[in-house]
């Protein structure tokens, strides 16, 4: 019996032993990718490449990718903007910009992707985001068809992603550029809002559902140096209580679904500094303006200059 | 003393009602003293005392939406039991709740639609949502009814099964909205039931239809406790069960219609409340409406507070109903059987 228990241990500790040496394994690699393709001088990918992934994942790249199906809006809009848009063959439902991606095959939503429809297609590798169910990955995987998972939770993220993307497709010339722009364009917001009155802000996503804490959105409205009133909340998609919206007083009410009279109807709203100010805005779910601000891609910066705007507009005239 | 309880039951039960309110409205997320409250409310009331130098957010949460809200939850808590109470005595069933004939999937089917198609206007301050679930509520019982009708007879059993199977056929077609929608987490989240954001124009709209149905149902008490023995038993006694099963039909879907759709799907209300209170006061409908109305208004109320003021975001109420309600009644249940009652 005792010896079974050493036997046992002995197996514990060994495991443990591969598995830690497994993980700082991944993590070596990643700093080494970083380290010879992060740099900006370099703008040849050599192959064959491993990059590690938002989940952590290793995909190895025996060469850059031809054949491409993206089921995240925001990659299908980076994949474009490095001119790879003829080598993406398929999409999810909501990848409609630019114009050009609504011709492209759909191969189910970006929480569902459909598997038979992506594996008929045959693509090297599909790009997703996070909310990429875990059993169609693994199905995927099994068909030796790459997955790259994607999980920016800032605009940071963003850059990360496009270069990641950039490097996979040895594009990184073009993804630099893009960085560049995007990141001049970012830096010229962040030095207007830098010094301003800082407004609280209501998120409104239906039904007084907001945004929490470690949400895309809420790292938006950091950087456009407002104070979001969810932003205390314990989970990410808080629904707010009309007294707490009350008793914090946004100075900005942003709604991506009812209208204007939908909100001002609501019984007791008409004390905060929003109301009283004409401050709240709509911008409808799904309009072109809508996606900018919340879609993790290229036109993330454009997004963050409409809340900018919206939210301190005299600092823009 | 127990003689003495049962003696005062009512004023003691009223007594404790009157300080749930108040206590309840007290409590809240926004931070607003107990003496600031008492003043509020006084000062509404009345229209004695000052509320100057109070600030207007304050007044606006405890006038506008806390005290309402408590009151709100009163009468849907109220509502659902007394429906409650009447689908029990008249299915002969202990499992019935208001929501047995498939009045929650309507009213669900209409919100959804309205959340779905983001159908937005204001209709006499009410917005399309509980406007689509009302009517949609309605239209569903009505359907039940008729297909469940064999000439002049509507007999229980084809009752249920229809009530089921329209209840079922409307949850898959609200299935199928979500899947292709984006908004469907909204949609989730009203059929888990919550009092966010509701009003005093909430409350005016419910409240007709809970008085007259209540009024109704009452009339009709001494017929409902004769149904316990049996729909024959009654109609041979001179019980015209029909007519019986229509009205208490036609009253508890205004009832429960009116109520869902502006608060969304609070279960476990309807369904524990008329047990418990019969475990109080006994079979008779005469005692169980009006205890059942106050003793759910109670419930609700808590569970709301609870709901609103845990955390610094909402709970929807249906949650909270169902994790205390549940195990509370399973309680009561291996109380009774121990005691042999």
């Amino acid at each position: 019996m005792i010896k079974m228990n050493k036997v046992l241990i002995i197996i514990t500790l060994l495991l443990m032993t591969f598995t830690w040496t497994a993980c700082s394994n991944a993590d070596n690699s990643g700093e080494e990718d970083t380290n010879s393709n992060g740099d900006t001088s370099v703008t040849e990918t050599t192959y064959p490449l491993t990059i590690t992934d938002d989940l952590g994942n290793e995909v190895t790249f025996e060469k850059a990718p031809e054949k491409i199906v993206s089921v995240s809006p925001g990659i299908t809009e980076t994949l474009f903007e490095l001119g790879l848009g003829e080598n993406i063959i398929g999409r999810d439902g909501a990848s409609d910009y630019p114009k050009a991606a609504q011709d492209l095959e759909i191969v189910g939503d970006y929480k569902g992707p459909n598997t038979e429809l992506i594996i008929d297609l045959a693509p090297e590798v599909v790009f997703a985001y996070e909310s990429i169910p875990e059993d169609v990955n693994q199905l995927l995987e099994a068909s030796n068809i790459k997955v790259v998972v994607f999980n920016p939770t800032n605009v940071d993220g963003v850059l990360e992603n496009i270069k990641q993307v950039g490097v996979i497709t040895n594009k990184q010339t073009r993804a630099n550029e893009l960085i560049e722009s995007m990141s001049a364009k970012r830096t010229e917001i962040l030095e207007k809002v830098k010094d301003v009155d800082q407004k609280k802000v209501f998120m409104d996503l239906g039904d007084f559902i907001s945004v929490g804490p470690n949400t895309f959105i809420n790292s938006i409205l950091e950087e456009a140096n407002a104070i979001n009133i969810a932003s205390d909340s314990d989970t990410p998609w808080p629904t707010l209580s009309i007294e707490k919206i009350i008793e914090d007083n946004p100075d900005v009410y942003i709604s991506t679904y009812t209208s204007v009279e939908d909100i001002k109807s609501v019984v007791g709203i008409d004390v905060i500094e929003a109301y009283k100010n004409d401050n709240i805005i709509v911008i409808p779910w799904g309009t072109e303006e809508h996606n900018m601000i919340q879609r993790p891609g290229p036109r993330v910066v454009e997004g963050l200059e409409i809340y900018a705007n919206t939210i301190y507009p005299e600092l823009f005239e | 003393m127990i003689k003495f309880v049962k003696k005062y039951l009512i004023f003691l039960v009223i007594i404790i009602c009157l300080a749930t309110i108040f206590i309840c409205t007290t409590i809240g997320v926004a931070n607003i003293s107990v003496s600031q409250t008492v003043n509020i409310l006084f000062n509404k009331i009345t229209s004695i005392g000052n509320v100057e130098g109070v600030k207007e957010s304050t007044i606006a949460i405890i006038w506008n939406l806390r005290f309402p809200r408590v009151m709100l939850a009163f009468l849907v808590g109220g509502a659902l039991s007394i429906c409650g109470v009447a689908y029990q005595g008249i299915f002969k069933n202990p499992m019935a709740d208001p929501f047995l004939l498939g009045v929650s999937s309507g009213a669900a089917l209409g919100a959804t639609i309205a959340i779905v198609f983001n159908i937005s206007a204001i209709f006499f301050g009410l917005d399309m949502i509980t406007v689509f679930a009302f009517v949609s509520a309605l239209l569903t019982l009505l359907l039940v009814y008729n297909i469940s009708r064999i000439g002049n007879k509507v007999p229980v059993p084809t009752l249920l099964l229809s009530g089921i199977a329209i209840s079922q056929f409307l949850t898959a077609i609200i299935s199928l909205f979500m899947i292709f929608s984006d908004q469907m987490n909204r949609v989730v989240f009203w059929t888990m039931g919550s009092l966010n954001a509701k009003s005093w124009n909430h409350l005016i709209l419910i409240l007709p239809y809970v008085i007259i149905g209540f009024i109704i149902l009452f009339r009709y008490h001494r017929q409902m406790d004769i149904m316990l023995l049996g729909e024959d038993t009654a109609s041979q006694l001179g019980v015209n069960t029909e007519k019986l099963k229509l009205v208490i039909l036609v009253v508890t879907a205004f009832i429960t219609a009116a109520t869902v759709s502006v608060t969304g799907i609070i279960g476990f209300v309807g369904l524990i409340i008329p047990h418990i209170v019969r475990m109080i006061v006994g079979p008779k409908h005469k005692k169980l409406y009006p205890y059942s109305f106050v003793l759910g208004g109670i419930l609700l109320i808590i569970c709301d507070t609870v709901a609103r003021s845990l955390i610094n975001q909402e709970i929807p109420v249906g949650i909270i109903t169902a994790i205390f309600g549940g195990p509370f009644f399973i309680y009561l249940l291996k109380k009774r059987k121990r005691g042999g009652i």
